[in-house]
């Protein structure tokens, strides 16, 4: 990825603490994180060490105790509530460990669900075309319950690309399946975010996985540091 | 269809498939079921007991007088746009056939009745007699041996009989009304020379209309009564006090209160089970760009949904239960007046008002959820202050509308909330107890220990909740039972249905011993007429203040007895009876409206002469005792110089009715009353009543049931995990279920006793307060409120909590 290409992701001093009984408690103090447009980053350590948080610092869901957040030069948390809703669902998709999908929908109308809420006429058509991309094509009228967990995910999926998001952020998205269906789902996702020029967030303790990122950062205690493949 | 729609539209039919959600509209649907059914039930009830209320005395408004009634308070109500007639009653000697009965005539003048209709043979329905005629009923004409058709003389008038009369409204009060009933036109009165001057009669002014003008008249004439006029109206709720009715009427009320409160508590609970399960699909939402005002209002139309589903269906089987339940009561209340608007929409209204109250405070907060809640599990729901606050003013509220008073309210909720409190904290430390207690003894008690511990918050909900409701549920029934024995107690078996009045003393012998040969057991009770002019040798004007003086019983002649041993449906509380010590016994609600005590001197004339007597004891008189009762009881003695007649009660037994006959016959002037009728009636009323009671009762057990559940559910996944947990660490599944159901057993042996405490203390302050029942211990609340409690959270418990095999053990906790 060229270091020329605009930043995506630009965090700057960010620290997060959390007041307890015994005391401030600090997760993290004085991150810088830069990511390109484009670039797929993967953000690894063991577990409790804040991936989750500086995931939703990143994507501004969470304010950090200091420092700065930009999104595409944006600075999200210098907006209003609603402004940020709104930027962050044209800009901004996620992919969950546990899939989140509404149980009463079809696969279709599930992909075409945020769609549907930003008002998009051919919310069906699209998420028809993504459906097709991740192989469900004769699968779009079933209903989660009717799915196997993998294809459960790959509906995930075509539901964050419908809306052309910037950035993807993906929070364990192999967690809850078997290693070759999370393969193909990780092909997938690699796949669809070189395809559309999204920048794509990793959220991982399998090493394996992150390292197919352009980058790797491994947060422990408190620190995030590169690691050099 | 907008997406937001289309999304509410689906949510709304995947959701009845969600535990949660349908417990929340079966809440719901018995709320309104129950809430419907006792608001219209009572509402028809009080309001047919109006209507029959005016019907029987023929006019909205009565104002009644010893003399004649000016000419401008006729001309007044007519002025006020209200309809009017005068109406002259008095005891007259009807004759005909050469034999002569006492009789009560009524001189009437178009239009008449006001209200009601005169039912006769052959049917009339035009108003009054014709010139020269009069209408009487049968057992006068039976008495005189005359047919239609046939000549009745009154004072100096002849008249032809040209109707029998049936029924009529107005019949006029006392005992005039029990004597053979005869109407005759007003303007033919004055020929008959029966009324002269000081003649004794009874003028009464009918008059009906709206009832804002006659309100306006009654308030305008209170103020202009004189000595001897009385004002009534048929509306006026001493009317209708001390009524079976009027207690069923309160008790369905009250019922309604209890179903409201049920469906509340259980609505709020279920409301917080359900919003705390949509977090996630919250957050998942706002992650896909919903506003929270979208959300909002898919949440808006759900609830909307839910309510046209459930509340509507829920009126819709209130009122068919109401209309089974008014089909019964058509027998004793024949005039069903029609449902009102406000009672039919007064339950769904308020059950919308309530999810809504209840709701939003529950939902808002969804709106505001972030999306990290898909990140990390945090499934904590606090309730906010407002929320607490606005459950406590819902309550409020309601009970508000349903008591129509304020403060009692305020009292109402106030109690509820702290025997709530209290109840939960008391039952929490009775627990931990028993545990201590069973330790050693149940291998599960180091268990049952840590269940406590973490289960304590719950627990102090749940026996706060339960015992409250429990002990409000045992109260109903009880005042139920209460209720019907009090109804069933005002007529015992073989209790007298005749009563004969207008004895001469002469006949007295004559008829004990005729009665004797008859095999009818009788006691005469002598009667002087006389009426109280002084108090303390003070005139009552002087002596009593204003409403004192107004009290019913000062502007009519009394009924006085005297007795050796006072009769047992006497029973002194104050003072006390000696019949050797010259004095008088007075009826205790006579004595405490005028403000009489032991000691008191009370001066009544008689036939003309002052009697002063002191008063040496006041009684209690059992009024339904269908005997004769009496405001004063003398001893003997002072009343024996005075003229007087006999009365007495007396039971023929349906196979000897042919005696009642033979009895009239034999003595001609004696009056004879039958109040089989009123009887048989009465019975009727007191069985339909018991089966409503029952059908409310059974209905709201099954409401308090359904609260149970939704408190059991509310921590059913809690409990099924740490049931899974024990069970993979090597408990059986037999084990981890004796735990549960130990758990259930402690909770349920618990609120029953708290529930039981509170219900007798509920129950005393009740039938003092609502239904003047005499305060009595229950026994069976003791034994019945524990066993009911166990069996209950023992059973609904089990049936919630379900099977846990190891295979559901490994998947709950790989879910979570």
């Amino acid at each position: 990825m060229q270091l020329t290409t605009p930043l995506a992701i630009d965090a700057q001093r960010l620290s997060k603490s959390f007041s307890s009984t015994d005391g401030e408690i600090s997760l993290f103090k004085d991150l810088n994180l830069q990511i390109h447009k484009g670039e797929s980053v993967a953000i690894i350590g063991p577990s409790g060490t804040g991936k989750s948080t500086l995931l939703s610092l990143l994507a501004c869901l969470d304010t950090p105790t200091d420092g700065t957040v930009s999104l595409a030069g944006v600075d999200l948390n210098s907006m209003q509530q609603q402004q940020k809703a709104q930027w962050r669902s044209k800009n901004i998709s996620f992919v969950f460990q546990s899939f989140h999908l509404l149980p009463e929908l079809s696969a279709l109308e599930n992909t075409q669900l945020p769609l549907d809420i930003q008002g998009h006429a051919d919310s069906e058509q699209q998420a028809k075309h993504w459906l097709e991309a991740v192989g469900l094509a004769p699968r779009i009228s079933h209903f989660p319950a009717q799915l196997s967990g993998g294809e459960q995910q790959r509906v995930a999926i075509a539901r964050a690309f419908v809306t052309a998001p910037s950035l993807l952020f993906a929070d364990e998205p192999t967690g809850n399946l078997d290693t070759k269906t999370g393969d193909n789902i990780i092909e997938l996702l690699f796949d669809f975010s070189a395809k559309t020029q999204a920048t794509l967030i990793l959220i991982t303790h399998d090493v394996h996985l992150a390292s197919r990122c352009d980058r790797m950062f491994n947060l422990l205690e408190g620190q995030l540091t590169e690691v050099i493949k | 269809m907008s997406p937001v729609w289309r999304l509410a539209s689906r949510q709304i039919r995947s959701q009845w498939r969600r535990s949660d959600w349908l417990t929340l509209m079966l809440s719901l649907f018995m709320m309104t079921t129950l809430v419907t059914l006792l608001t219209t039930t009572s509402d028809r009830l009080y309001s047919s007991l109006t209507q029959q209320s005016a019907e029987i005395m023929g006019a909205d408004l009565v104002l009644r007088s010893q003399q004649r009634i000016a000419e401008d308070k006729y001309q007044q109500a007519l002025a006020a746009g209200l309809q009017a007639t005068r109406v002259t009653q008095f005891i007259s000697m009807a004759e005909g056939n050469e034999n002569n009965v006492l009789s009560t005539v009524r001189a009437v003048s178009s239009p008449y009745p006001l209200l009601g209709v005169i039912k006769t043979e052959p049917p009339e329905h035009s108003g009054i007699p014709e010139k020269d005629t009069v209408w009487a009923d049968k057992s006068l004409l039976s008495r005189l041996g005359l047919n239609l058709g046939d000549s009745l003389f009154l004072g100096y008038s002849e008249f032809k009989l040209s109707r029998i009369l049936i029924d009529s409204p107005d019949r006029g009060t006392g005992f005039a009304n029990f004597n053979p009933q005869i109407i005759m036109r007003s303007d033919q009165l004055e020929a008959t020379g029966i009324l002269a001057p000081g003649s004794r009669a009874n003028f009464r002014l009918l008059v009906s209309g709206e009832q804002p003008q006659i309100i306006a008249l009654q308030q305008q004439w209170k103020s202009t009564l004189v000595k001897g006029q009385r004002l009534i109206n048929a509306r006026d709720d001493r009317q209708l006090n001390n009524n079976s009715v009027s207690n069923a009427s309160r008790y369905l009320k009250l019922s309604a209160l209890l179903s409201l409160l049920l469906g509340a508590v259980a609505i709020l609970l279920s409301l917080q089970r359900y919003s705390s399960d949509q977090r996630t699909r919250s957050a998942l939402l706002l992650s896909l760009g919903m506003t929270p005002r979208q959300l909002l209002i898919i949440y808006s139309m759900q609830l909307v949904s839910g309510w046209l589903i459930a509340a509507l269906l829920g009126t819709g089987i209130g009122l068919f239960l109401h209309q089974l339940i008014a089909v019964q009561m058509s027998e004793f209340i024949p005039h069903i007046s029609d449902l009102s608007i406000a009672s039919i929409i007064t339950s769904p209204l308020l059950a919308l008002a309530i999810l809504f109250i209840l709701g939003l405070p529950t939902l808002l907060p969804l709106g505001k959820i972030s999306i990290l809640q898909m990140l990390r599990k945090d499934s904590s729901v606090t309730g906010s202050r407002w929320h607490y606050l606005s459950c406590a003013l819902l309550l409020l509220v309601a009970i508000s509308l349903y008591m129509g008073s304020v403060l009692l309210a305020l009292v109402i909720t106030g109690l509820l909330l702290s025997l709530g409190w209290i109840a939960g904290f008391l039952a929490q430390h009775i627990i931990v107890a028993l545990v201590k207690r069973l330790q050693g003894r149940i291998a599960l008690t180091p268990l049952l220990k840590l269940r406590l511990r973490q289960q304590r918050h719950w627990h102090r909900l749940q026996a706060g909740v339960f015992s409250v409701l429990l002990a409000i549920m045992a109260v109903l029934f009880f005042v139920r039972n209460d209720l019907i024995e009090q109804w069933q107690g005002q007529i015992p078996k073989d209790s007298p249905n005749h009563f004969a009045i207008n004895i001469q003393p002469w006949e007295k012998d004559r008829l004990q011993s005729w009665m004797s040969t008859q095999q009818l057991a009788a006691k005469l009770y002598p009667i002087v007429r006389g009426r109280i002019i002084a108090i303390n040798q003070q005139s009552i004007g002087s002596a009593l203040s204003k409403e004192q003086a107004q009290t019913h019983a000062l502007h009519r002649e009394l009924n006085l007895t005297w007795q050796q041993q006072l009769s047992d449906q006497n029973s002194v509380i104050a003072g006390t009876w000696n019949p050797d010590i010259a004095g008088v016994s007075i009826e205790s609600r006579l004595s405490e409206n005028l403000g009489l005590e032991v000691g008191d001197v009370l001066g009544l004339t008689i036939g003309g002469q002052l009697l002063e007597a002191p008063i040496t004891s006041i009684r209690q008189v059992n009024w339904e005792s269908f005997k004769p009762n009496f405001f004063l009881i003398y001893t003997p003695k002072l009343l024996e110089q005075y003229p007087l007649t006999y009365i007495t009660s007396f039971n023929i037994p349906e196979q000897q009715r042919q005696k009642s006959t033979l009895l009239v016959r034999a003595f001609p002037t004696i009056t004879l009353i039958d109040i089989d009728k009123i009887f048989k009636q009465a019975q009727s009323i007191i069985a339909k009543l018991a089966d409503s009671a029952t059908l409310v009762m059974l209905l709201t057990i099954i409401s308090g049931m359904l609260m149970l559940l939704t408190i059991l559910q509310q921590e059913l996944a809690q409990r099924r995990y740490e049931g899974a947990l024990l069970q993979t660490l090597g408990a059986s599944e037999r084990q981890t279920r004796q735990l549960d159901i130990l758990e259930f057993c402690l909770l349920g042996i618990t609120c029953g006793s708290i529930a039981a405490v509170v219900a007798e203390l509920l129950l005393a302050i009740m039938s003092v307060r609502f239904f003047d029942l005499p305060v009595s211990a229950h026994p069976m609340l003791w034994w019945s409120l524990p066993l009911i409690a166990t069996i209950t959270f023992t059973g609904i418990g089990n049936l919630v909590r379900g099977k846990l095999t190891l295979a559901d053990c490994y998947t709950l906790l790989k879910a979570s």
